[in-house]
């Protein structure tokens, strides 16, 4: 029976042993798993991972107007719209805050949104994308800057208004009740344009689509 | 009896700490759970917005002019004061087509009066050109193209027909073979 009531107690040590190692593999997994998130952000304050609060906006200046190249003959060759006569759309958002703007263009536009090209068909144009944004206040070609385009894809990071020399903003107020977005609220604009190379395409209405995605960082 | 008793009292400890155990585990496997997901909810605040923009361009056929027939003058007779070939009436007028686009409207231009010059000497003429058009292939019902009616439109094939005459004074033109340009300008609009 001593035994007996020896083998239970083991048994007994072994399942509370069993139960301690398994807490503490648990304890360390859960410190570890915060730990790597903490330790992927620990080098920068970004606030925008509490943008969740904050809205942003994207809007046409003209929502009417497509990008619009108008009357081209066969074998024009290259047609430009400059940046004075762009596209143009707002960002409106909290003006501390930066976003990242991606712009993505087809490569071709299509006949009667045929998209059976290989560069070669005579019925796309190839198009070129160019971009720019003015983050100073105010829609101001004058204050462009251009943004970096690879394979018809723009991307730019920058703030709803610009720093200038200043150093960076304090937090942005955080969302109490009665809070009013407009006062922390800045608008920045976007300029689409570009150009077409028209060779010895088919008569027709020729077109494509430009998406911009924009999200704060 | 007693022995039994033990064995009942061990295997209920036993079952206690099992219990225990399992529960143990299952609100640390739960807490692991909710900071996984914690974390991956973090990540999904990310709020992004798109807009979508058209770009468009229209591409219409280029303008083709194509020479038919030259205009012909013919042997002037001596003592003969003027030419003159009616672009409507005369067989010797010039015949031109102009191919565009369907029914596109385009203007056409052209100098109404152009020099030629002698080939074999320095007399020069002055030659005054008159045009006429229509949008089927009948010279006879064609317009005098004047400045006030030169915005026309190409036919449902891309076609618009085109003669050319005019006059020239003789007068005062010495005897040889004279030669000079024509120039029509088709601009869409």
């Amino acid at each position: 029976m001593i035994n007996k009531k020896k083998r239970n107690n083991a048994l007994l040590g072994s399942a509370l042993f069993i139960c301690r190692t398994g807490f503490l593999f648990l304890l360390i997994m859960v410190f570890t798993t915060q730990l790597s998130s903490v330790s992927l952000k620990a080098q920068e304050i970004d606030f925008g991972d509490f943008s969740s609060k904050y809205a942003v906006t994207l809007s046409e200046l003209n929502p009417a107007e497509d990008l619009e190249f108008g009357t081209v003959i066969q074998n024009e060759g290259v047609k430009s719209i400059d940046l004075v006569d762009a596209k143009i759309l707002m960002i409106e958002g909290v003006k501390y805050l930066d976003v990242i703007v991606d712009i993505t263009a087809d490569n071709y536009l299509f006949l009667d949104s045929d998209v059976a090209c290989n560069g070669t068909n005579t019925n796309c144009i190839p198009f070129t994308l160019q971009a720019a944004y003015a983050n100073r206040g105010s829609n101001n070609t004058n204050q462009a800057v251009l943004m970096q385009i690879a394979s018809n894809v723009a991307s730019a990071q920058f703030p709803i208004l610009a720093r200038g020399n200043q150093p960076p903003g304090p937090p942005p107020t955080p969302v109490y009740e009665g809070y009013n977005p407009a006062l922390f609220n800045e608008t920045a604009y976007i300029y689409i344009y570009g150009s077409l190379n028209v060779g010895n395409v088919d008569a027709g209405s020729y077109s494509g689509e430009i998406t911009i995605t924009v999200s704060y960082d | 009896m007693l022995a039994n008793y033990y064995e009942l009292y061990t295997a209920n400890i036993k079952i206690i700490a099992l219990g225990i155990m399992h529960r143990v585990l299952s609100a640390l496997f739960l807490l692991l759970i909710f900071c996984f997901q914690n974390l991956h909810a973090q990540n999904g605040e990310d709020q992004s917005i798109s807009a979508r923009v058209n770009v468009s361009a229209e591409v219409i056929q280029s303008i083709e002019l194509i020479t038919i027939n030259t205009m012909q003058f013919g042997n002037a007779q001596p003592g003969q004061q003027e030419i003159y070939v009616n672009p409507v009436t005369s067989l010797n007028a010039g015949y031109m087509i102009a191919v565009g686009t369907p029914n596109a409207e385009f203007r056409l231009n052209y100098v109404p009066e152009r020099e030629l010059t002698q080939i074999d000497g320095d007399g020069t003429l002055t030659f005054t050109y008159e045009i006429s058009g229509n949008s089927i292939e009948d010279q006879s019902t064609s317009e005098l193209l004047e400045l006030d009616n030169r915005n026309i439109r190409f036919n449902e094939e891309g076609q618009f027909f085109i003669w050319v005459g005019g006059r020239v004074n003789l007068q005062n033109a010495a005897p040889g073979n004279y030669e000079g340009d024509f120039t029509i300008e088709i601009d869409y609009i």
